[in-house]
């Protein structure tokens, strides 16, 4: 018998008309890894849900059809009661904590069960070890970053033994390495314990190859299911967007067979035309070499020397927190107007702190920022509403209107603009991004993807901001999401706008910047064009520099990248 | 609440106070607090007051009780300045203030001033001990610890103070971010701020609302009411939990005494007694003993590690 079956599930949250899942069947077996993809409000996390009695017990609604998942029947067992069946981990680690230190936190879940003290501490300590997080034993969980919060609450699920794990996009909120390292763990999870594990997941470029099953969901129903390989052709028929970035190109380009690693996708090449040792073509963006080193090096270009049309300019800007290291160490930066430049680095690097020293909101311990050519202060900030767009990180400290129209609204009036225009103008926004449908709605009540946009639509309101700063805008999106950010802000830079955004996402850099500059330690240690800071890197470069980097210089974006591999595709075997 | 302030909530760090039985922790600042509203001699207040913050030194806990020693001062410097002008009792006039109709003559005495001072000075001791409390010892010890009488309170508690960084932190997030956005939430009068500021508070009000749904989802997917609940081993009782409990018990015991014999009192009116006469002895000397006591535990924890070993 298998491990879950579902049998014709039609599901609807209290309060809505349309179900969020329509006659789902589905068969796990022990020791599978199903992957689960499919765009925004398709379903994904109330499949998950139904997996451990939160839908229907926990959440109400209506539903129809049969879950039996380890032999019970979920809609006579409680969410409680599934505990020790199935582990859950959500996508918002932050919101599923309950403890102060970590210890107590894998304990929760055993003191719940009602597990004798010695099984209690023995699986604790198995978990502590086991993930890696002996150090945090008695750490304070709000001081964790991202990652070992995410380890945590992985940790305190495990430690109930399920037999399933079930995870709902849960790097969504983590920066690339974090997220990696979760992957690795989740994956070493099911290798070695035969734990079954079904995960929705958007980054689908660290997790598509090891999966046994893919399920492509839409509108509520379950389109596809099958192998990776098998589900990278079916996606690349349908939608492209939920393919990892390396088959996308390949599914783009027109090959037959579609790599789902870069590792596949370069013996592919190999096979089509063998690399000839010290061949390195230029790239779109011409050679490689990006401008590495202090401010000697960095003084030396031309867009240093001018101030003319700067919007920004850092001059050996240092910041020291009170109770904490040298945040910012001699950054020299800065920004032209119709220019786009990305600022990438690690958690704790210094980005956060130097957008905040930018924007007025942190002062400088030493040397100077400037905005748009004044020192900036948060009193000045509102004289600078109608020059200056900010997408935070988390688009829900944006929101503090009831409805997306309000909030728009809001946008216009603090830019001077008020009244029945005001009004037609937000709508005609709206309708011409697609988003007249959510204008009536609670920006809260919106899916991450759906947030982000209406802060980028907010932001990009006319009249047309000069300068547009998004801090993390694509943490939590999916592809589509993200295909659609990238054209709002292409669209804003062609008609001569100007773009900081401080990223992890080395892909979306590659499609939004003309600079790039790297942050460590608090010092900015590279910067330049960004096919040249990007296409020379190793950890720092999208998947198509990878793939490309060895043959052709420079190549970041997928287009180029698609360009490049139709010729190759066209001219076949060397 | 200024940007460098650190929250004052439980961090674990290597000290005695922070490794203390919880119920010796919670006997021994029970003790101090009592201690600090039961004792008005200002002997007894001064003793107190610097005993607690050379604790709070010890716990290398300054700089998560700073937020709430500075608003403790506050509080206690308004009692001090208050006390005098609305008390005219006492011999020694330092000021002669006019006489209002229906209120009386407005005198400042040596004796008002004095006790507005001892009573700040007391007020500020208790909310010292109050902000040592909840920096060193741990919700969830507490909460293991008081399991049995009620869980779910227990637990509230562990919530809250497990949730009330992450609010502070959102707040000031969506405070930066609106700036940014150009919302006039500096500057202006105070009613214009206040406008400004209370979409900004109900969202996070919202946000807060949101959070508990989602924790509460989490919990009950890791089995939360179940049934009869498990306990992770709590701490052991150590020699040194048994002398802060001892001291901590007996100063206590002092305290309801002297406060049921009615020698716990000082004569500020009408005129200033003198504070070594008025001593009860017996809660003075194991006042004077239990924080040298507590002291030495600490500073020896840290320096000697055979000591340590055998605490």
């Amino acid at each position: 018998m298998a491990l879950v079956e579902i049998k014709n599930v039609t599901y609807g949250y209290p309060g809505t008309e349309s179900p969020s899942l329509r006659d789902v069947d589905l068969k796990v077996e022990k020791g599978e890894f199903v992957l689960v993809t499919g765009p925004t409000g398709c379903g994904k996390t109330s499949l998950m849900r139904l997996l451990n009695g939160l839908i229907p017990h926990f959440h109400g609604g209506r539903m129809s059809g049969k879950v039996r998942v380890a032999g019970r029947d979920t809609l006579q067992s409680e969410p409680a009661e599934l505990a020790l069946q199935v582990g859950m981990v959500f996508q918002d680690a932050e919101d599923q904590l309950v403890s102060t230190t970590v210890e107590k936190e894998i304990a929760f879940g055993l003191e719940n069960a009602g597990l004798p003290a010695p099984v209690i501490r023995k699986r604790v300590e198995e978990m502590l070890a086991g993930l890696g997080l002996s150090r945090l034993r008695r750490s304070f969980i709000p001081e964790l970053s991202g990652g070992e919060t995410q380890k945590t609450v992985l940790a305190s699920v495990m430690a109930l033994h399920p037999q399933i794990l079930v995870l709902d996009e849960p790097t969504s909120q983590l920066d690339p390495l974090s997220a990696e390292d979760l992957l690795t763990m989740v994956r070493r999870l099911h290798e070695e314990t035969g734990t079954t594990v079904i995960m929705s997941e958007h980054r689908l470029e660290r997790c598509y190859h090891f999966a046994t099953r893919v399920l492509y969901m839409e509108e509520g129903r379950i389109l596809f299911d099958g192998p990776p390989q098998a589900a990278a052709r079916w996606c690349a028929g349908h939608d492209d967007a939920f393919l990892p970035p390396i088959s996308r190109i390949f599914a783009r380009a027109g090959w037959d067979e579609i790599p789902l690693t870069v590792n596949r996708a370069r013996q592919m090449l190999e096979e089509v035309s063998p690399r000839k040792e010290g061949s390195r073509e230029a790239g779109p963006a011409g050679p490689v070499g990006g401008s590495v080193g202090g401010k000697s090096a960095r003084k030396g270009k031309a867009w240093h020397s001018s101030m003319d049309g700067e919007i920004f300019r850092a001059r050996d800007m240092w910041f020291v927190y009170p109770h904490g290291p040298e945040a910012l160490r001699d950054v020299d930066l800065n920004l032209r107007g119709g220019t786009s430049l990305a600022l990438l680095g690690e958690n704790g690097a210094g980005k956060s702190t130097l957008l905040r020293c930018l924007l007025g909101l942190l002062r400088p311990s030493r040397g100077k920022a400037f905005l748009f050519g004044e020192e900036p202060a948060p009193e000045r900030l509102p004289k600078l509403a109608a020059r200056l767009g900010y997408c935070p990180q988390n688009p829900s400290t944006y929101f503090v209107r009831s409805t997306v129209r309000e909030e728009l609204l809001r946008t216009m009036q603090l830019r001077g603009s008020e009244g029945a225009e005001a009004r037609r103008k937000v709508d005609e926004h709206l309708e011409s991004l697609g988003l007249s449908g959510l204008a009536d709605r609670n920006p809260r009540d919106l899916s991450t993807g759906e947030r982000e946009k209406v802060v980028v639509a907010s932001t990009l309101l006319s009249p047309l901001p000069e300068l547009v700063v998004m801090d993390e805008p694509t943490r939590g999106l999916d592809y589509r999401n993200k295909r659609a950010v990238i054209g709002l802000l292409r669209d804003f830079r062609s008609s001569g706008g100007t773009v900081f955004v401080v990223t992890h996402d080395v892909e979306f850099a590659a499609a939004v910047a003309d600079r790039a500059a790297i942050i460590g330690d608090g010092s900015i240690v590279t910067e330049g064009e960004a096919s040249e800071v990007l296409g020379d890197s190793l950890f720092f470069s999208p998947q198509t520099n990878r793939l490309l980097g060895d043959r052709c210089g420079g190549v970041i974006r997928e287009e180029d990248a698609v360009y490049i591999l139709e010729r190759m595709r066209h001219e076949g075997p060397a | 609440m200024r940007e460098d302030d650190v929250l004052p909530v439980y961090r674990y760090k290597d000290t005695l106070i922070h490794g203390l039985h919880p119920l010796a922790a919670l006997i021994a600042f029970v003790s101090m607090a009592a201690a600090a509203l039961v004792l008005e001699n200002p002997l007894c207040t001064a003793i107190t007051g610097a005993g607690v913050l050379a604790l709070i030194f010890q716990a290398d806990s300054w700089g998560e009780c700073r937020i709430l020693l500075r608003a403790a001062f506050l509080v206690a410097l308004m009692v001090a300045v208050i006390n005098p002008l609305v008390n005219g009792q006492g011999e020694h006039i330092l000021v002669y203030g006019p006489h209002l109709p229906v209120w009386g003559e407005t005198n400042i005495t040596l004796e008002a001033l004095l006790y507005g001072l001892a009573g700040g000075a007391r007020l500020f001791t208790v909310i010292a001990v109050f902000a040592l409390a909840s920096v060193t010892l741990s919700p969830d010890d507490l909460l293991d610890m008081l399991s049995r009488l009620s869980f779910r309170s227990s637990l509230s508690a562990a919530l809250a103070v497990r949730l009330y960084p992450s609010m502070v932190l959102e707040a000031r997030e969506m405070r930066d971010v609106q700036l940014a956005r150009g919302e006039p939430l500096k500057g202006g009068g105070r009613w214009s701020r206040v406008r400004a500021h209370m979409p900004l508070w109900l969202s996070l009000f919202q946000g807060s609302l949101d959070r508990a749904a989602s924790i509460a989802e989490s919990m009950s997917a890791r089995g939360f009411g179940a049934g009869r609940r498990g306990r992770l081993n709590g701490r052991h009782v150590r020699p040194r939990d048994l002398t802060v409990i001892l001291f901590s018990s007996m100063l206590l015991c002092a305290l309801v005494t002297a406060a049921l014999k009615g020698k716990a009192g000082f004569p500020f009116f009408p005129a200033l007694g003198n504070p070594l006469r008025e001593l009860d002895l017996f809660s003075f000397a194991l006042l004077a003993a239990a924080f040298p006591i507590m002291l030495f535990l600490c500073g020896s924890w840290k320096r000697w590690h055979w000591w340590r070993s055998r605490m």
